[in-house]
């Protein structure tokens, strides 16, 4: 099917990009040879100008390459093939005799971009729907047709670089500012702006000057003593978050060092070899697939009909039941909010309010749709106010009795087939639900904090919770934004039953001498985020404590004790960083160790263990637990666990989740490691039954 | 002048109105468009209407806005009305709301909507209080209790930029604020002499109306008619009004000023209504379209009537006829120098062909102390009747108890565009919870206007 169409305008060529049985433009294998036979025509024909590419999508001008083409490169060259097609078209494009405009309009990424910083002169749309990026980055990948040659020649270094290694979205107005794009105008007369502009341009000559940059930041950018300074100040700061398990941002960075050495033809050639070479690595493998993998988490598991919702109840203003009301207006829900008097209210709506101030300093919102968002915000104190809701989305402290006592008041307003959600991060929904009238309309609602960021919702599922209640809670999730995993009812569910061995083999490895910084970084390293004793010290000592006390019943079935140090140090009064006093301390601006808590581990004394070993042990029980999780139907499957431990607990996505993890090393590699563990350390590294059946199966999780 | 008008069937389905607050106090962060705003949602919210059902939005406002044609607009959109919904700002000093009301009844009876959100919207803190800096600062170091935090600390918080205008267009206000007790201080002033009402009686009836204001404060009937208030920055609950004083004597209020001669006039600030920052809005619709959407509307706006009339002396050409004809027994007749009140309720009780005492509920605005017993002293007054309206009887006493229970606008406080509103919803109300049959509504404006509507009770299965 032809994705491209040709027409001439008098002196102009106009191409006009439209993927057919697709809602976006991407790049895949049938367009690039049709381009080339296109500019053949154009180059054929006699008395034209200009040519000007569009798109006929209203969403996209290329929104990236087709993921499917990626998962096509089987062996080392294959993708170096397809860089060469492309960069031969974007060779010819940018060498063509005729000036080339692209008039951009929607999401503008990957090779997308790389085609547009391949034309003469770009015009954007000012919409909020026009942006650009690298993705490649987050794909294990680096931009592949010659965006990181491109790119810096265009913007400069300093503006280019976290374009490149974040992967971040630049809107229309931040792109003209660094000098992305070279004009804006609305989407209603980009086509008409993009063929005044393509008159105005000069022939193609050598002598036609780029409008670059100030002439100061010329100066840095031209200098090559302060490119390198750029350059390594970039590796550093690359380095230390990265830690080295990640290589894609080191070949962007080298890809860029390259090209400035030796020149634009040769820095293309060098790219398409390492984007060949990142191709092929199992990061950027696992990240292709988890792609495909997390979209499933977009679409509801449930077969039932989910209620129509146009209103939520949120019960509790904090910063939970704020963060839920955020991300519900975002996305067209109206809420109604309640605390226990008015002014807790108006508090949780201030923080709304305060969540949509960036996006009204990047110009995505104005004050009046912020206003008209926040008008469907209804502050109450009472319960009476929630009647007629379809659902209620309860965020109040982590306390079985307060949840019953709500719950009570709650249904005692809510029409019959209301849904009740719960959002707990560990006790168990059935427990919860015996206080209710109706415990099968009782769900759990699990939003990580903070729900504006967190881009995963568990859904738990009790006992007698109805199949239509799981329908709207999941229906619900994906609507405010969430990848959704719908999973079994037992203490701590899935994603903080994960974190509880994690965080209790880090505190046995203290408790045995082992040094904080040293477990931090050893998970760091790993890919984590952030280690297991600042992730306590960030959620607070006190929840942590309170989270192990109701986990703890899974991990006594199966004679494993839960370390007692974290409840002591909240005894004593610590709290982690809320204040200021935890496992670091944070009454300075530096983050410092806080030596006061070795005394609860057995003396400050420390002795030395390795990164290894610090890193296996941690991985493994948590790896094992996963397992665990699936054999008694916690999980539904493999995939769900691995998105939940991407998504929720910070499991390096490059590793693809705990499952692709043990797929990849082999089950039996896992197993024999967990059983010389549990010969040095106990029980609690014995390995999962179902692990030993898959392999005696010798089948993986994923198939 | 028509006499006659046509049945209306529109009713009343709620209203809803704001915290009334003091200038420069509670709402000193937000203009006009905010409070509208804050009303509409409110009354959607409490309504739950389906937005989508709303086919016009009126409102009334006196306070000029800078940067916004039409505030109504802005608000309807903010309070999350579809963009398809119209909306128009219509403006007539206090009677800007009844406007807005009457015109959506227009609008309804001509065929054009449905379903109309009228209401009106005013923050005086908006207009000239905004223009300089330091206007707006001085205000702000007044408290709430209306005492100054002292000249000293208004001194030594000055700082010369204070003086650079605040508009966000920096244009200087093309209107001065709304009717403000200065200058309608001399009008109220001149009724008190011609029905003669005294300084103390005058007093009595303010403490009166500041008592059932604090009364009525925490009553569950207020509280649901008056929806609390947060918006930014600060989010600071509004949940009251801050106008009405609990000490209110009439010992303290003897201790008041008058304002317009120190030494003989009676009106003082004590008895007269302060300008306030608020909003109020109702909702209306024809009967069949309530049906329809499943309301149970107790109330249906029957019959309403404006009468105009000059408010200056009139200017006679020939003064020593004046002076010979003229009989010193029979007051000289000064049109306009009544109430706007006081020609209205006549008109429309003759519309309806019905006396004051077929009415169970009063809500009438009370400009100053003096106003509102001139209105009365007026419709009772033979001379008065015989003189303006050429009817041969008074027109009728109305009983205390049945005006204004729940304070008025002495004690609650007047935003002049969100009063209207206010009376209307609050007589809506009453009607419907005391078992009455018919409500009446009046108020004017200090350019010689009046208004009164009549409001029913709807007898179920009628």
């Amino acid at each position: 099917m032809k994705t491209l169409t040709l027409h001439y305008d008098q002196d102009l060529a106009m191409v006009t990009i439209d993927l057919q049985s697709s809602r976006r433009n991407v790049i895949n294998r049938s367009l690039i040879p049709e381009f080339e036979s296109l500019l053949d025509r154009i180059e054929q024909h006699d008395g034209l100008s200009a040519v000007i590419i569009r798109s006929g999508k209203n969403n996209s001008f290329i929104a990236g390459t087709d993921l499917n083409l990626f998962s096509d490169f089987k062996k080392q060259g294959d993708a170096l093939a397809f860089c060469g097609e492309i960069n031969h078209l974007l060779n010819r494009l940018s060498t063509l005799s005729l000036p080339v405009i692209a008039a951009i309009h929607g999401h503008t990424s990957g090779g997308g971009l790389a085609l547009a910083l391949a034309c003469d002169y770009r015009i954007a749309t000012s919409h909020t729907a026009t942006r650009f990026g690298f993705p490649e980055v987050t794909l294990g990948l680096c931009p592949g047709g010659g965006g990181t040659q491109r790119l810096p020649e265009i913007v400069g270094l300093t503006n280019a670089l976290p374009l490149l290694l974040t992967g971040k979205n630049m809107l229309a107005q931040e792109a003209l500012a660094i000098g992305l794009v070279d004009e804006l105008i609305h989407e209603f007369g980009l086509v008409d702006a993009a063929k005044t502009a393509a008159r105005k341009l000069p022939r193609k000559s050598s002598t036609r000057s780029r409008k670059l940059f100030s002439r100061t930041s010329r100066f840095f950018e031209t200098n090559p003593v302060s490119r390198r300074v750029v350059l390594s100040q970039a590796a550093k700061a690359v380095q230390s978050q990265t830690r080295g398990s990640y290589p894609a941002p080191h070949v962007i960075l080298s890809c860029v060092r390259y090209g400035m050495q030796h020149g634009m033809e040769k820095g293309i050639a060098f790219e398409a070899q390492m984007f060949d070479q990142l191709a092929m690595t199992d990061e950027s493998r696992q990240l292709i697939s988890t792609c495909f993998t997390r979209k499933s988490a977009r679409k509801n598991p449930s077969k039932a009909r989910p209620a129509d919702v146009r209103r939520i109840g949120v019960l509790g203003a904090g910063l939970m039941g704020s963060g839920i009301t955020s991300i519900s207006i975002r996305n067209g829900f109206e809420v109604t909010l309640k605390d226990q008097d008015f002014p807790s209210a108006a508090l949780g709506k201030q923080k709304v309010w305060k969540d949509l101030e960036p996006d009204i300093t990047r110009g995505i919102l104005t004050e009046q749709e912020r206003e008209r968002m926040l008008s469907g915000v209804r502050l109450t104190d009472n319960y009476h106010d929630l009647r007629h809701l379809p659902l209620i989305i309860e965020a109040v402290f982590e306390d079985l009795p307060t949840k019953h006592a709500v719950l009570k008041e709650a249904e005692s307003v809510m029409p019959e087939d209301a849904v009740y959600a719960t959002n707990t991060s560990a006790i168990p929904i059935a427990d919860i639900a015996k206080a209710a009238k109706h415990p099968e309309r009782v769900i759990g609602m699990h939003y990580f904090s903070p729900a504006q960021k967190m881009p995963l919702l568990e859904i738990i599922k009790g006992e007698k919770t109805d199949e239509s209640a799981v329908a709207t809670a999941c229906d619900v999730g994906i609507r405010q934004g969430k990848y959704v995993i719908v999973v079994g009812d037992a203490p701590g569910f899935y994603v903080t039953r994960m974190l509880v061995p994690m965080i209790n083999e880090a505190m046995l490895l203290i408790e045995e001498g082992a040094d904080i910084r040293i477990i931090d970084t050893a998970i760091m390293n790993f890919g984590f985020p952030v280690g297991p004793v600042t992730l306590v010290d960030e959620a607070g000592i006190d929840v942590v404590s309170h989270v192990n006390e109701m986990v703890q019943p899974v991990f006594s079935k199966r004679g494993i004790r839960i370390s007692q140090a974290i409840h002591r140090l909240q005894e004593a009064g610590f709290a982690g960083k809320k204040n200021r006093r935890g496992f670091y301390d944070y009454r300075n601006r530096k983050k410092m160790l806080n030596e006061e808590v070795y005394p609860y581990f057995g003396g400050t004394g420390r002795k030395d263990f390795s990164l290894d070993d610090i890193t296996e042990r941690i991985t493994l029980v948590m790896l094992n637990e996963a397992v665990y999780c699936l054999q008694e139907g916690i999980l539904r499957d493999p995939k769900d666990g691995d998105i939940g431990a991407v998504m929720g607990m910070g499991f390096p996505a490059f590793l693809g989740g705990p499952f692709r993890f043990i797929d990849t090393h082999g089950l039996k590699t896992i197993w024999d490691r967990l059983s010389y563990r549990q010969s040095l350390h106990g029980g609690r590294f014995k390995p999962a039954q179902l692990l030993a059946d898959r392999m005696k199966q010798q089948k993986t999780f994923h198939q | 002048m028509s006499t006659s008008s046509k049945p209306i069937n529109i009713v009343f389905v709620d209203g809803c109105r704001i915290p009334f607050q003091k200038p420069a106090t509670g709402y000193r962060h937000f203009k006009v468009q905010d409070l509208a705003r804050f009303a509409i949602r409110g009354l959607l919210d409490r309504t739950r209407i389906h937005p989508d059902e709303v086919d016009h939005v009126i409102f009334g406002s006196v306070t000029p806005t800078f940067s916004d044609d039409n505030p109504a607009r802005t608000a309807a959109l903010g309070a999350g009305l579809p963009a398809t919904v119209q909306a128009h700002t219509v403006t007539m000093s206090c009677l800007s709301s009844n406007q807005a009301i009457t015109s959506g009844i227009e609008k309804i009876m001509a065929g054009q909507a449905e379903v109309v959100i009228a209401g009106g919207a005013d923050i005086s803190s908006g207009a000239i209080q905004r223009f300089l800096r330091y206007e707006q600062k001085s205000k702000e170091t007044t408290g709430p209790t209306g005492k100054s935090r002292g000249w000293m600390s208004q001194i030594r918080s000055f700082r010369p930029s204070d003086l650079l205008p605040n508009t966000e267009t920096g244009h200087p206000p093309a209107v001065a604020p709304g009717i403000s007790v200065a200058s309608d201080s001399e009008r109220a002033d001149r009724i008190a002499s011609l029905f003669g009402v005294s300084r103390e009686i005058q007093d009595v009836y303010t403490v009166r109306s500041h008592q059932s204001a604090i009364k009525a404060e925490n009553s569950p009937e207020l509280n649901d008619e008056r929806i609390p208030v947060a918006g930014p920055p600060d989010f600071t609950p509004v949940t009251s009004d801050n106008g009405c004083y609990e000490d209110s004597t009439p010992e303290k209020l003897a201790k008041h000023k008058p304002i317009h001669n120190p030494h003989h006039s009676t009106v003082t600030k004590g008895n007269s209504a302060s300008t306030t920052d608020g909003a109020s809005a109702v909702l209306i619709m024809t009967r069949s379209k309530a049906d329809e959407l499943g309301f149970a509307p107790q109330v249906e706006l029957k019959s309403y009537v404006y009468t105009a009339a000059s408010v200056t002396r009139e200017q006679k050409q020939d003064s020593t006829e004046h002076a010979v004809s003229r009989d010193d027994s029979v007051p000289e007749a000064r049109p306009g120098q009544y109430p706007g009140a006081a020609l209205a309720i006549p008109k429309l009780l003759d519309q309806n062909r019905i006396t004051l005492s077929d009415i169970d509920v009063f809500e009438i605005h009370e400009a100053s102390a003096a106003e509102i017993l001139g209105l009365l002293s007026a419709l009772s007054d033979d001379e008065f009747t015989n003189q303006q309206l050429g009817k041969k009887e008074a027109i009728g006493t109305i009983p205390m108890k049945k005006l204004n229970p729940s304070g008025g606008t002495l004690a609650i406080g007047h935003p002049p565009s969100a009063t209207g509103t206010r009376l209307v919803t609050t007589a809506a109300h009453r009607l419907s919870r005391e078992n009455g049959k018919l409500a009446l509504i009046a108020s004017g404006t200090a350019d010689g206007m009046g208004h009164a509507m009549l409001l029913e009770k709807i007898i179920p299965n009628q």
